[in-house]
């Protein structure tokens, strides 16, 4: 027992405040790994300058879709009509904003959140829609593979989709294979028990691996059998939830579209492109800007892009198994 | 009730003529304690506990998500709870996915994406499909959660945030968990292909997957480490599914065959070929 007149903690009230924010900040959790650029994701050109939002992407049945038929000596070939058909790109704004009030913003302490956390904050959170918009699309392909409904994902499973896959006349050299965490998670769970081998399912780790995720982000886990493996908790369920329906696909059974910017900004003290890719010469595909309302006193930093996603060709095995 | 008083913690009651000290494991005098349970009395109290009393979480913590349209797609079908049924997609009405739109009043416009979908020989189900109008039946098969507050800034009205699911789906508050009413979903959507509303499994289906459960349940058991819980998992499909083989061929056996005569093969050549007017060539 303190001694009578002791000062305690308590008893200091006006000389000590209860909390005081931590330098660091710890990011509360969400699903942070995005799908990448990936050439099986078959992108179509932007929406600048053509006049409208909507861009059709043709298919057609050509280079082996129809074969030569064999014919009698003199006489007439029929035509062959050529199979066509399309996919609708309409590309949509998405968008995000958070505002402060001038007093929220100067008592902040500094670094904590400012228009460069929020830029980052655009892009990260863009590249997130744009995957949980990729994955309302893989859950829709005509062909399904897995191991059953409320069954857990395994190798076996894995194997018998890449077969499907070339059976289906999955077009290479690209694929793709975005499961969720769950179905990650049951595969290498059986790759590691029923293979008997520890280097057979789980995932170790090699400098060429630790390069690649470097390059596609720590959703990528690596090609195996052809295939570059993405997981994202980002995969839509099936059968009210009991599964999850990831996918393999290849180029043309995804596609998108992309609002680019290409006539740049009109207040660049305002505004800025970013989420760009350098190496294909484009600043940036969000357009981040700073909106300020004196009469509220307050500055409100907004992100927008604009993208679209569809399913093309049936260039793809949806994967389903228990969530 | 009671509450605890400051000290009460870990203070030591005063020893009592009847409760001796003894060494702990040496038998104790046989006394009241025996001859009674032995069980101690609970106080009715209730601990007092500084701060402040914590806020729940009034909404579910699952991200806001678009409605949708189930989809049947006739190739997709798998057993779950011991029924084959359709292995149904959404269709979300998230514009910028598959052709929905924007529409001018600001709601996702899905026609170029129900289009596509006809186009693809699928289904769009309608959200009412199979309702009948019974007491206490719910006539959608979708239903939303309020997953949180937007206000407008336009209007500064508050709006809900939905997130939208089937009816076989339940979320809970300050939970990230759905729970998934497999039996109810099942049991609905076998309706529907019982009451023809969905069609039935086309005989290719169903023996893919009578290949697809031979296969698993052959290398569930020859598996040296394999789970018979699995195996009399892939049994029980098999069985569903080999069941299904068997009406189907039993219906096929009833069904009579056409008279060769009234087929009319369908065959693209480009001319009529004519018979020779008098036989030609070697006899």
């Amino acid at each position: 027992m303190a001694a009578p007149n002791a000062n305690t903690y308590s008893s200091l009230s006006d000389l000590l405040t209860s909390e005081v924010l931590d330098p660091a900040v710890i990011l509360l959790l969400a699903e942070r790994n995005n799908i990448p650029r990936h050439p099986a994701i078959f992108m179509a050109e932007p929406v600048d300058a053509i006049g409208s939002a909507t861009r059709k992407v043709s298919h057609v049945g050509l280079n082996s879709y129809d074969l030569p038929a064999a014919l009698a000596d003199g006489s007439t070939v029929p035509l062959t009509a050529l199979t066509d058909g399309s996919s609708t790109l309409t590309v949509t704004r998405y968008t995000k904003a958070y505002g402060w009030t001038d007093l929220a913003r100067m008592t902040l302490p500094d670094g904590r959140i400012d228009a460069d956390i929020l830029a980052l904050d655009a892009v990260q959170s863009m590249n997130s829609r744009a995957t949980d918009l990729i994955c309302d699309v893989i859950d829709g392909f005509s062909t399904q593979s897995g191991p059953g409904t409320g069954t857990d994902l395994d190798v076996a499973s894995v194997m018998a989709l890449i077969g499907a896959g070339a059976v289906g006349n999955l077009p290479g050299p690209a694929f793709m294979g975005v499961i969720h965490g769950q179905q990650w998670s049951d595969l290498i769970v059986d790759g590691g028990t029923s293979i008997g081998s520890a280097g057979g399912g789980t995932q170790n780790y090699s400098a060429e691996l630790a390069a690649m995720q470097t390059l596609q982000g720590t959703g990528y886990v690596g090609s195996w059998l052809g295939v570059d493996w993405f997981r994202n908790n980002r995969v839509k369920t099936a059968n009210a939830a009991a599964d999850r329906a990831g996918a393999l696909f290849a180029s043309g059974g995804v596609i998108g579209c992309l609002g680019m910017f290409v006539r740049g900004v009109d207040d660049p003290n305002n505004q800025v492109l970013v989420g760009g890719n350098s190496e294909e010469g484009n600043a940036g595909v969000i357009l981040f800007e700073r909106s300020r309302d004196a009469f509220s006193a307050e500055t409100a930093f907004v992100s927008h892009a604009y993208m679209a996603w569809a399913k093309g060709v049936e260039a793809g095995i949806t994967l389903i198994s228990d969530a | 009730m009671a509450r605890l008083q400051d000290g009460d913690e870990g203070t030591e009651a005063p020893a009592s003529p009847d409760t001796p000290n003894v060494p702990q494991g040496a038998t104790r005098p046989i006394g009241r304690f025996l001859l009674s349970s032995g069980a101690a009395e609970a106080l009715d109290i209730l601990p007092d506990v500084a701060g402040r009393p914590a806020e729940q979480d009034p909404y579910p913590r699952v991200p806001a998500s678009p409605p949708f349209r189930l989809v049947y797609c006739a190739d997709r079908w798998d057993v779950l709870e011991g029924h084959l049924i359709p292995q149904l997609y959404r269709l979300s009405f998230n514009p910028g996915v598959n052709g929905v739109s924007r529409g001018s009043g600001g709601a996702p416009d899905p026609t170029d994406a129900l289009a596509a979908v006809d186009r693809q020989g699928h289904y769009a189900l309608p959200w009412d499909i199979g309702y009948e109008g019974k007491p206490g039946e719910p006539r959608s098969y979708l239903r939303g959660f309020q997953v949180g507050v937007a206000q407008d800034r336009k209007t500064g009205a508050f709006v809900k945030v939905i997130s939208w699911h089937t009816r076989f789906e339940q979320l809970y508050a300050g939970s990230e968990h759905i729970q998934s009413d497999t039996i109810g979903y099942v049991t609905w959507l076998s309706g529907l292909v019982q009451r023809g509303l969905l069609g039935q499994p086309r005989p290719y289906v169903i023996e893919r997957l009578v290949r697809h459960y031979e296969t698993r349940l052959g290398k569930e058991l020859s598996k040296a480490n394999g789970s018979a819980e699995s195996a009399n998992l892939y049994r029980q499909r098999l069985g569903v599914v080999r069941a299904w083989q068997e009406d189907l061929r039993a219906e096929q056996m009833q069904t009579p065959v056409a008279p060769l005569e009234e087929i009319e093969p369908v065959v693209a050549t480009p001319e009529p070929v004519e018979p020779p007017s008098s036989p030609r060539g070697k006899r």
